[in-house]
């Protein structure tokens, strides 16, 4: 099955620390691997994992990388050049377009 | 049409920021016109008690809950739910949901957030 073109959209709203880090990493890499557009969303708790170089690396191969503007705010983490900082309606649009989405909470 | 969407809460408002989290990103989905669906089940009813000092992130709560109410969005609460104190007194729109409809529900949303 040709994947490519297609859309992904992962929610992760847990601590770095949670296994569901390495979910979602994984799930990036195989979409990414296979051609599909990959939309990652960082929001609550999922911010602190901004920072980790497996994220970035996801942004580097391609994947979209989301982080909830107010979530940061609220954890003391600045905006930067390491994600798109965004609010919900981002995340709507996510919900939305994607023709698969998963959310690891 | 934008997919339905059921935000289940199960995290407990009385030690966790999460429902208070999960009930903010349900707001922002409604306003984004997703039909959505909130389902309140174990502890997670207290997000409809009276007494916001007793959960995390409060008055957030109140906020959110109300504003979601305005939207036209039920809350839909397990119905094996027991409040402790007063709960509910300003009669926010819920319907208490059986673990058959439950089932329903989570089948027949096409967005599944769960928390």
């Amino acid at each position: 099955m040709d994947l490519r073109k297609r859309m992904l959209g992962i929610l992760l709203s847990t601590k770095p620390e949670h296994p569901n880090l390495v979910t979602a990493v994984g799930l990036c890499r195989e979409a990414l691997n296979r051609g599909i557009d990959v939309y990652l969303y960082l929001v609550d708790d999922g911010v602190y994992a901004l920072d980790r170089p497996e994220i970035q690396d996801l942004s580097l191969r391609g994947a979209k990388l989301f982080a909830c503007a107010y979530g940061a705010q609220r954890r003391g983490i600045p905006l930067s050049e390491k994600a798109t900082f965004c609010g919900l309606v981002v995340l709507s649009d996510l919900v939305e377009g994607c023709e698969r989405f998963v959310a690891l909470n | 049409m934008p997919p339905a969407v059921l935000v289940l809460v199960t995290a407990d408002p009385e030690v966790s920021h999460r429902a208070n989290e999960a009930i903010r990103i349900a707001l922002g989905l409604v306003a984004g016109e997703h039909p959505v669906t909130v389902l309140l089940m174990g502890p997670a009813g207290k997000c409809l008690a009276d007494e916001i000092d007793e959960l995390v992130d409060g008055d957030d709560i109140l906020r959110h809950r109300e504003s979601l109410a305005r939207l036209g969005v039920t809350f839909h609460v397990d119905a094996s739910f027991q409040p402790h104190g007063v709960w509910n007194s300003t009669a926010l729109p819920t319907a208490p949901v059986s673990i058959e409809e439950i089932g329903e529900l989570v089948a027949s949303a096409q967005r599944h957030l769960v928390f």
